[in-house]
């Protein structure tokens, strides 16, 4: 039995637009040849471009081979491809003997299954701890001298005025972001964009007073490390743009999680070309979130998995070692979710703005520094006063929300109460999801 | 969030401080919670920020959402639930949603039309989620008017929907008012396109109402554009009688009003006026035939093409002045008798005849030609344009017996797939006349002749235009056999073009043919698409069940 592939986790696998409009334009059937399958979970099949090309898929990783010239990786007749397996899976044919199989598919699949033996042989290289301890001693020194510049910076920035910031931003900020860069707290290079674009905002009084209180309180809490929980340290390090080594996954257990996927935020990388996307889960039964942060860099790294919406997952996951408990590895792969059942029920949430601002609060005795969290809230309604969209709770208390289009919106959801996913940063709520009737739409 | 008022006062001053650093020389009175981090006196800007930031912090920790304005609580339990509104049934539901998440859902503009006529059959209406997503799909207002929910149609929260909710305004509150006023405004276009299927699917709006909307139309000029979209979209004459009985009230009957009215159509159509005796008088002097040549014989002065032209005979078709051009050239030659000729032999000429032909009322084309048959006779040079301009009179004037003997005689000729002159869609209009029942077993046979041949071509040309068969289980199970033949035969990479062909005939006989077992014609499908309309057709069986 062939796995079955959703057309929106091929989307995740796109380099670019224009691959997919070319892919999309070859994902015809009936332009295809010799189509099949193999019980190890290949697929392949020809077709007719300048000449005969032959593609091939690993289904598990959804990992793309083909015979034409592009650079390109995944190809437009590897995407093409997949596109007509999603949509024509049955004509798939399983070859169960091996004969059957095309030689070039033969010599990929040769190739794959030695590296997969390779990663299974890999003998254990031991660890060595004093380096490691003398490069991270190292590296924090770096970061010390860094955090003292941004301290400075800081100082100045107060002792100016942000009104005069303002007009002289651009090469204020870029010197002291090189800096930070230079000291390796990358991590906190965003945090100063984001002030300098709240300087811009219509309420920038009140927005960059927010960020630089999230600096000051960074830097707080790196000069006070020697205090801190090991898991708040390290939460903090991570921010700062230093990642988990990798070996440290070995020790960290796996838990069964059963969550809802309720929605996905897709925001373009500062200073880089790329993305990075959360995927908001939802622990229905202790109504708190978890989170998936994945990142696109190509042509190097794609997003990873999508979790099906709309239905409670019983996922395998590895809780980063961080003192919030909020973002998640994923341990499953796509074959976890093949046959979920299709009952759909709506999961339990906030009964009302208050109740979630708590949680908020409760997590901010934790982690001044978090940021971003999702709740879902109950039977909320759609009320506009003036120009100002809000999200009305039970308890006909109400939130400002920032959207667009206002008319799409009302079409959605009407005068009826819903539940709603919303971001909530500490200073705008964002609306996420939606859940109506057995309507459900991530905006 | 509200601060109370102490709090806001420090809010502000900070703020202040903040933005305008130094310059800000007042001190910032510090509130007694926040003293356990900083100083009641801030003198260093490091003071200053770990001050903003405790104050952040806390702010964040205490925000609450604000309460609702007592004026507008009132507003939000005011808006009432419209729940006497039947909601489509979720079979369907999920088609359409899965329609909207497609790529190109245009492509499936078909499918979606079909679901909203079972919508109007059942009174069902879709839902509010579904409504922006599906608007570019359905040109319809009349048939929008009715499956779209109460909700679109409240307030004025879009302009997608104008001539629906004027339609909708008149099917549900009887209120013609806003439909009238916008035929009145519209552009040519526009109008046809509305007109059209206002006559085609509200018939009593039209009786009702026409007569009203032409007598404004003459004070504002716009009359003879529109009557020439009646003409272009070949509405029956017939369906008009309200509105010749009140053209004629308007002015005295002479051409220039006739014309002015955009009526001759009307005029000619109903004898009870003096104009028609006129007209006819003059083309009797015109018009004969010759039995001997088999042809319609025309001899037209110059004076008289300009009468027929004051009547309204030619009005602002392009070729029609062209043709007009080389009867003037002919009359100032030379040899005028040869040039004369050679015009009525030239395709000019013939689409001269046709023009004026097509205006008159088959009475008089029975005077013409003596009896029907002649028709058949006519010489090739004339026959084709005539026979199309007949086939477009029998429909004017709603004549399906003529109609069912023209086909009886003539079926290749109305079946021709392919033709290399004259106007297709002018001929293809006899099908919508064959709807009774002596036609449609003619028409049945024709399907079962062409079954038996093997002749998918034709089978689906007949099938396609004979509506009234639609709803025959043998001709849904003759057509799924022969698609499925064609396709088993198809060499898939050589005719893709084909396979395409072939889909969209399997996917529109599953739409609209009577619901069998199609599993045939499962290989033509990609798995979603064949989801979707197992769904379809499974839920047709349900309703005929």
């Amino acid at each position: 039995m062939l796995l079955t592939i959703q057309p929106d986790q091929v989307e995740h696998i796109i380099p670019d637009a224009s691959s997919a409009k070319s892919a999309k334009k070859l994902a015809k059937f009936e332009a295809w040849n010799n189509i099949s399958g193999s019980v190890d979970q290949w697929i392949w099949g020809e077709i007719q471009g300048s000449s005969i090309y032959q593609s091939a898929i690993f289904l598990p990783e959804l990992k793309c081979e083909c015979s034409c010239p592009s650079f390109k990786r995944p190809c437009k007749h590897a995407l093409a491809l997949l596109f007509v397996y999603t949509e024509y899976q049955d004509k798939f044919v399983v070859q169960s003997d091996e004969q059957n199989i095309p030689d070039r598919v033969q010599k990929w699949r040769d190739k794959k299954n030695k590296t997969l033996e390779k990663k299974e042989n890999k003998i254990d290289k031991p660890i060595d701890e004093e380096a490691r301890l003398k490069r991270q001693l190292a590296r924090e020194k770096k970061m010390d001298a860094g955090i003292d510049a941004l301290q400075t910076w800081l100082n100045d920035v107060v002792a100016i005025g942000l009104g005069r910031l303002r007009q002289q931003q651009h090469e204020k900020f870029r010197d002291i972001q090189s800096r930070l860069v230079d000291a390796q707290v990358a991590g906190l290079v965003i945090y100063l964009d984001e002030f300098s674009s709240a300087l811009y905002q219509t309420n920038w009084q009140m927005e960059s007073s927010f960020w630089l209180a999230k600096l000051q309180t960074a830097i707080h809490l790196w000069k006070n490390r020697q205090h801190l929980k090991p898991e708040l340290y390290e939460e903090v390090k991570q921010l700062f743009g230093i990642n988990l080594p990798a070996d440290m996954w070995n020790n960290i257990s796996v838990h069964k999680l059963n969550l809802y996927a309720l929605g996905q935020v897709t925001h373009e990388l500062v200073n880089s070309r790329g993305r990075y996307r959360r995927q908001w889960l939802w622990d229905s039964q202790n109504l708190r979130d978890y989170l998936i942060l994945d990142f696109e860099i190509p042509p190097h790294s794609n997003f990873g998995l999508t979790l099906p919406y709309q239905k409670q997952l019983p996922i395998n996951v590895k809780l980063y070692p961080v003192i919030s408990q909020q973002r998640l590895r994923l341990e499953d792969n796509l074959i976890s979710f093949n046959d979920l059942s299709l009952t759909l029920v709506e999961p339990k949430g906030f009964k009302n703005f208050d109740k979630a601002f708590t949680q908020y609060a409760n997590g901010l005795k934790q982690y001044p520094l978090q940021l971003v969290r999702f709740f879902w809230l109950e039977q909320l309604r759609l009320v506009k006063i003036g120009k100002t969209i809000y999200l009305v709770d039970q308890d006909q208390k109400m939130c400002e929300i920032e959207i667009k289009q206002f008319v799409e919106l009302w079409f959605l959801v009407g005068a009826e109460p819903f539940g709603a996913g919303v971001e909530w940063d500490g200073l705008k709520l964002k609306l996420i999801s939606i859940w109506q009737g057995g309507h459900f739409e991530c905006l | 969030m509200s601060l109370t008022t102490s709090y806001r006062e420090f809010n502000q001053q900070l703020l202040l401080k903040l933005t305008l650093g130094q310059q800000f020389k007042q001190t910032v009175k510090v509130p007694d919670e926040l003293q356990i981090y900083v100083p009641k006196q801030i003198d260093s800007a490091q003071d200053l920020l770990v001050l903003n930031q405790y104050w952040v912090l806390m702010q964040q920790a205490g925000y609450q959402a604000q309460g609702v304005p007592e004026t507008f609580q009132k507003n939000i339990a005011e808006i009432d639930q419209i729940e006497n509104e039947k909601q489509l049934d979720n079979q369907l539901v999920q088609i359409l949603k899965w329609v909207v998440a497609q790529e190109s859902p245009f492509l499936y503009q078909n499918w979606v039309n079909q679901i909203f006529k079972l919508a109007q059959q059942q009174q069902q209406v879709i839902p509010r989620y579904l409504v922006l997503k599906l608007l570019p799909l359905c040109r319809n207002p009349v048939l929008l008017a009715v499956i779209l929910p109460e909700f679109v149609f409240q307030g004025d929260v879009t302009t997608r929907v104008d001539d629906t909710k004027r339609v909708w305004k008149y099917v549900k509150q009887h209120d013609a008012a806003p439909l009238i006023r916008q035929l009145l405004k519209s552009k040519n276009s526009e109008w046809s396109l509305l007109i059209s299927q206002l006559c085609d699917q509200l018939p009593n709006f039209i009786h009702e109402h026409i007569a009203e909307f032409w007598s404004q139309s003459i004070q504002k000029n716009h009359l003879q554009s529109h009557a020439e979209s009646l003409v272009t979209y070949n509405m029956p004459v017939t369906q008009f009688e309200a509105l010749y009985q009140h053209v004629k009230t308007l002015e005295p009957q002479n051409a220039a009003t006739v014309r002015n009215n955009a009526a001759l159509g009307f005029y000619l159509y109903y004898q009870d006026n003096a104009l028609y005796n006129e007209i006819m008088a003059l083309l009797r002097a015109c018009l004969s035939y010759d039995a001997q040549a088999k042809k319609v014989k025309f001899h037209i002065s110059l004076d008289q093409d300009d009468a027929l032209n004051d009547y309204g005979f030619f009005d602002r078709e392009a070729n029609l002045l062209e043709s007009r051009k080389s009867l003037k050239t002919a009359y100032q030659s030379s040899q005028v008798e040869q040039a004369y000729q050679a015009f009525c032999e030239s395709s000019q000429g013939v689409l001269y005849l046709k023009r004026i032909l097509i205006q008159l009322p088959l009475a008089y084309w029975l005077e013409l030609f003596d009896t029907w048959d002649h028709l058949f006779l006519l010489h090739s040079q004339q026959k084709e344009y005539i026979w199309n301009a007949f086939v477009i009179r029998c429909y004017q004037e709603q004549r399906r017996d003529l109609a069912l003997w023209f086909y009886q005689h003539q079926t290749k000729w109305c079946e021709a797939v392919t033709i290399s002159t004259g106007n297709r869609l002018e001929r293809e209009w006899i099908f919508s006349l064959l709807d009774q029942e002596l036609a449609t077993e003619l028409l049945l046979k024709q399907l079962e002749s062409h079954y038996q041949k093997q002749d998918l071509e034709h089978f689906w040309f007949v099938f396609q235009r004979a509506q009234v068969l639609h709803q025959d289980q043998n001709i849904s199970e003759m057509a799924a056999v022969l698609i499925q033949h064609a396709y088993e035969t198809l060499d898939l990479q050589q005719d893709q073009n084909k396979f395409a062909l072939l889909k969209e005939q399997a996917q529109c006989l599953i739409l609209e043919a009577y619901p069998i077992d199609f599993s045939c014609l499962q290989p033509l499908f990609s798995i979603s698409e064949w989801k979707q309309l197992i769904q379809f057709n499974q839920y047709k069986q349900k309703i005929i069940a």
